[in-house]
């Protein structure tokens, strides 16, 4: 004790011997290198040792709609048997509901549930899919996934969000590490560095959440939110109670300047539709652990191609045991992309939603008759 | 009429990443470089381009649209940062002026010169609009109408912080305690330096022009305690101040809405908030411009536990309030007067320390009311020399009523706000959320007291009047939309007083506005824990054990810590309170 009293009494550690050894900032250069490599990795391990003790305690913090959904597929999830899966043209565009009755319509009974969120694309929709199926025991007939590329941005005003984080575990972590070297993958370092330099730049943002991830990012804040002010409301009880469907944000259509400039890119689309894109190898692996994952749980992988205009259609490379639904084409399904069915450029109204979905629901019934898939 | 529009998309926090990777690269580059002027000159390079970033947003962009000569593109408060050079010039040449000077008179009009320059910039940013508004609001009453256009004008971030700061090199000339400083870059890297420029403290010229003379030396750097004293300030910051902050903004967005209890716990959480949010800066301020071998002056001294009203004020803010002493209060004459002449003294120094705050009339009284417990506390002090037992008898409650005072007054400094009402539009009284939701949009957004819809997703609390209010970015319209759902006008107003007494009220009379109280009774055990904390610490049991430990042991704990600290922050950054004055 009298030792320790001693030591706090002494005069402050000074430089970054401070770290290493308080009162002496002596020693020869390589002593004190060593000494400060030691204080870093004690530093990193500290850190490290927090976070994974987090990590296997706790949870994920997950934004309120995801967590929503899961715990509602938790305790409901084993009557549905069709999932879909995707943006926001799939959460605001898939109305299970309808789905369901244009099935039964049909002579197939589904019970399908909407798992989208808006914005949601690879990899995060990988990691909803694995919790959502984690301790799932009765078989699933259709896996229905929007088809889009492993996207390796992050929205500026998600950054550090619950959204942004909750996904970023260690397998998305490296698929993303994968994505960023997808380009050029035989040539050399240096070369695929600056083929790839786009996406590198970008990755060490995804580190980050990774680590964010890791010590759970504002759960602690989050608890006690809930122990102060009770049980959040969830807004997103409506969504669930709607099997995860959400009707479009609010303007039903499109107007003025938006209208015009929609009618030229649709009369131009018209001309030259959008060109097919397998895009990168690692999107294309995300697709195929996605039909590994389906036919885990006895599904048929379906892709669904949204509707909307785009100059490349990101198509999957290997189809074989994949069911892919294309609406890119505005010739094909002209009611999809008629102006009075869309709410903005990129997405449809209420009314086009309804389209939509019925015309998903016509062809996989259609399909499931013709025994193209399989049905359970 | 702009002149000056919206301030800055990105001003850099101390709690962001970003900040840390802006720091390395400080950091590393000056204490690599070999002399103390290359060092000077690469952190004048480094504030100003810090400070610049505050306005201009990435200086890449920013400079490519320059480069592009695409002029509209430019955020339109770009130029502000050049007020800060405006300081700093004149300053310099009014330091050289009083010293070349020999009669008094020139040197008095060399200082006059910088006073009327400095205090003219901030007076026109930061009470234009105040002056503009109570202007209108005389004619209103006499039933004219005002015919000239308003100009928007906005609040330079720090502006009056580095005002003040540059005013106390000309005083401290002026009254011939420091030489003018001949060196324009010492003086430009003093009214500049980074980690004090946008929120203080506030460094006398006598305390930092010394330290630009020597190269500073790394060995006289306390590593350790810095790293603590950052770290502690990021945890008063956002694990702390912020996560106080929900309790507050919900009460304070609507009072009437809550009971008695919920005011005392909000008024609390407030005083909690503001405490642990400016001194959490502080703290940062001060072990970042240490990691640099600058010393900058202590901020804040435990002032929730002070026994007087002096006493706090001798604690809280204390780069300000002996600010304001010395430059202001002595200025006046002090106390070598009348009784009435120092109290008077005493009142003008605190309103217009109120009225540092922020151009409102709700500052005023804040200012004004730790004008009259100094003047009261004045008069007890003599009353009790002569009655010694009632000074002892006082001595337990001198701490809790001096705290209660001190909450009392935050009610009207936080009821700053504006609120929305259903009515005509106006644009009076909407600096603050104009500046909060297109200033800040990116971080902020969780600031606005009222629910808004941001990328289809409704964000923000439900006041009564207002169901969601919209702001279209690119036409910079704001609509609302009523309680009913129906559409409605909205008007934008400050509700200060209205606010104010509504709290009071519930207060010091106790009065329920309404049964529901704004969060559970948890909030009580929390507030215990923080004071039991504050206490500890003040006590300095909790000061220097970690000075004792060995080096990697002292590097695994904090490491550990920063993890805890992340788990425990709150997720969205808030801007700090103090970046608005």
């Amino acid at each position: 004790m009298d030792r320790l009293r001693a030591r706090q009494t002494e005069i402050p550690a000074r430089g970054l011997e401070g770290l290493l050894a308080p009162g002496r900032g002596t020693g020869s250069l390589p002593a004190r290198r060593g000494r400060q490599i030691l204080n870093f990795a004690a530093f990193v391990a500290g850190f490290g040792l927090v976070a994974v003790a987090l990590t296997a305690g706790i949870p994920p913090v997950r934004p309120q709609i995801i967590a929503a959904k899961l715990e509602w597929l938790a305790a409901h999830g084993e009557q549905c048997d069709t999932f879909f899966i995707g943006s926001s043209r799939v959460h605001r565009q898939i109305i299970p509901a309808l789905f369901d009755a244009e099935m039964e319509r049909l002579g197939v009974t589904t019970h399908s549930f909407n798992l989208s969120a808006d914005g949601m694309r690879p990899p995060e929709d990988e990691l909803v899919l694995e919790r959502a199926f984690a301790s799932r025991k009765n078989p699933v007939r259709l896996l229905v996934v929007e088809c889009n590329p492993i996207d390796s941005g992050l929205a500026e005003e998600d950054k550090g969000t619950a959204r942004a984080v909750y996904w970023h575990d260690t397998a998305r972590l490296m698929r993303l590490w994968r994505k960023c070297w997808s380009e050029a993958p035989s040539k050399s370092l240096g070369s695929r560095v600056s083929r790839n330099w786009k996406l590198l730049r970008q990755f060490p943002s995804h580190a980050q959440h990774w680590i964010w991830n890791g010590v759970r990012l504002g759960l602690g804040n989050d608890l006690l939110s809930q122990w102060v002010f009770g049980p959040t409301p969830r807004d997103d009880a409506r969504e669930v109670g709607a099997n995860g469907y959400r009707p479009p944000k609010s303007g039903e259509q499109m107007t003025g300047r938006v209208l015009r400039s929609y009618e030229k890119q649709l009369a131009a689309a018209l001309k030259m539709p959008g060109l097919p894109e397998a895009g990168d190898a690692e999107s294309q692996a995300a697709l195929a652990w996605k039909k590994t994952l389906a036919q885990r749980h006895g599904a048929q992988l379906v892709l669904l191609s949204s509707p909307f205009l785009r100059p490349e259609i990101f198509l999957p490379r290997d189809r074989e045991g994949i069911t892919f639904l294309d609406y890119s084409d505005p010739a094909r399904y002209p009611s999809l992309y008629a102006p009075e069915n869309r709410r903005d450029p990129g997405h449809l109204n209420v009314r086009g939603s309804e389209i939509y979905t019925r015309l998903v629901a016509r062809q996989l019934a259609a399909e499931l008759k013709s025994q193209t898939l399989t049905p359970r | 009429m702009t002149l000056a529009a919206v301030a800055p998309a990105h001003p850099i926090l101390f709690v962001e990443l970003r900040f840390l990777w802006i720091f390395a690269l400080i950091f590393c580059v000056y204490w690599a470089l070999g002399t103390n002027t290359a060092r000077k000159v690469w952190l004048l390079v480094c504030s100003h381009v810090f400070y610049g970033c505050f306005f201009i947003g990435n200086p890449f962009g920013f400079f490519g649209n320059v480069a592009a000569g695409k002029w509209a593109e430019l955020p339109t408060g770009w130029w502000f940062p050049a007020l800060l050079w405006l300081s700093t010039v004149m300053d310099y040449f009014v330091g050289l002026g009083i010293e070349a000077a020999v009669e008094e008179k020139k040197r008095r009009l060399w200082v006059a010169g910088s006073l009327i320059v400095n205090l003219g910039v901030l007076g026109f940013f930061k009470y234009y609009g105040f002056f503009d508004q109570n202007v209108r609001a005389v004619f209103d009453w006499l039933g004219l109408t005002p015919n000239w256009e308003p100009l928007k004008v906005f609040l330079p971030y720090g502006i009056s912080f580095y005002t003040f700061q540059s005013l106390s090199y000309s005083l401290e000339v002026y009254r011939r305690k420091l030489p003018a400083e001949r060196s324009f870059l010492n003086l430009a890297f003093f009214v500049a330096f980074f980690p004090q420029v946008v929120a203080g403290p506030i460094v006398r010229a006598m305390t930092f022009l010394p330290q630009t003379l020597e190269k500073r030396s790394w060995w006289s750097v306390d590593v350790r305690g810095c790293l603590v004293l950052f770290f502690i300030g990021f945890v008063k910051k956002t694990c702390v101040g912020d996560a106080l902050s929900q309790v507050a903004d919900l009460y304070f967005a609507a009072p009437e809405n809550y009971s008695a209890a919920s005011a005392w716990a909000a008024s609390l959480c407030y005083a909690g908030q503001i405490y642990c949010d400016f001194s959490g800066y502080s703290d940062m301020a001060v072990a970042v411009s240490r990691l640099l071998g600058y010393e900058l002056c202590d901020n804040f001294a435990f002032p929730y536990l002070s026994a007087s009203i002096t006493e706090f004020w001798r604690r809280w803010h204390i780069s300000l309030s002996s600010w304001l002493r010395d430059y202001l209060y002595i200025s006046l004459g002090g106390n070598r007067g009348s009784k009435l002449f120092t109290y008077r003294n005493l009142m003008l120094t605190m309103v217009l320390g109120g009225l540092w705050h922020g151009a409102s009339w709700t500052f005023v009284v804040w200012g004004a009311m730790h004008g009259i417990a100094l003047v009261v506390h004045r008069e007890w002090s003599r009353f009790t020399e002569s009655a010694a037992g009632v000074k002892k008898a006082m001595t337990v409650l001198a701490v809790p009523l001096t705290f209660f005072w001190v909450l009392l007054t935050w009610v009207p400094f936080r009821a700053n706000d504006i609120y929305i009402d259903r009515a005509n539009p106006t644009e009076s009284g909407v600096k603050r959320l104009v500046r909060t939701a297109a200033g800040f949009q990116d971080i902020k957004e969780h600031e606005l007291l009222y629910p808004f819809e941001k990328n289809g997703e409704i964000k923000g609390q439900a006041p009564a009047s207002v169901r969601l209010l919209r702001h279209d970015a690119k036409a910079g319209v704001w609509s609302g939309e009523g309680a009913d759902g129906k559409p409605a006008t909205i008007r934008l107003h400050q509700r200060g007083f209205e606010l104010t007494a509504k709290v009071w009220q519930s207060m010091v009379f106790l009065k329920d506005h309404a049964k529901k109280n704004v969060c559970g009774s948890a909030i009580w055990g929390i507030l215990a824990c923080l004071v039991f904390v504050h206490w500890l610490n003040s006590r300095r049991l909790l000061a220097h054990w970690w000075r004792a430990v060995p080096g990697w042991l002292f590097s695994m704990l904090l490491g550990g810590g920063w993890a805890l600290a992340l788990a425990m922050k709150v997720v969205t950054y808030k801007q700090f309170i103090y970046f608005q004055f």
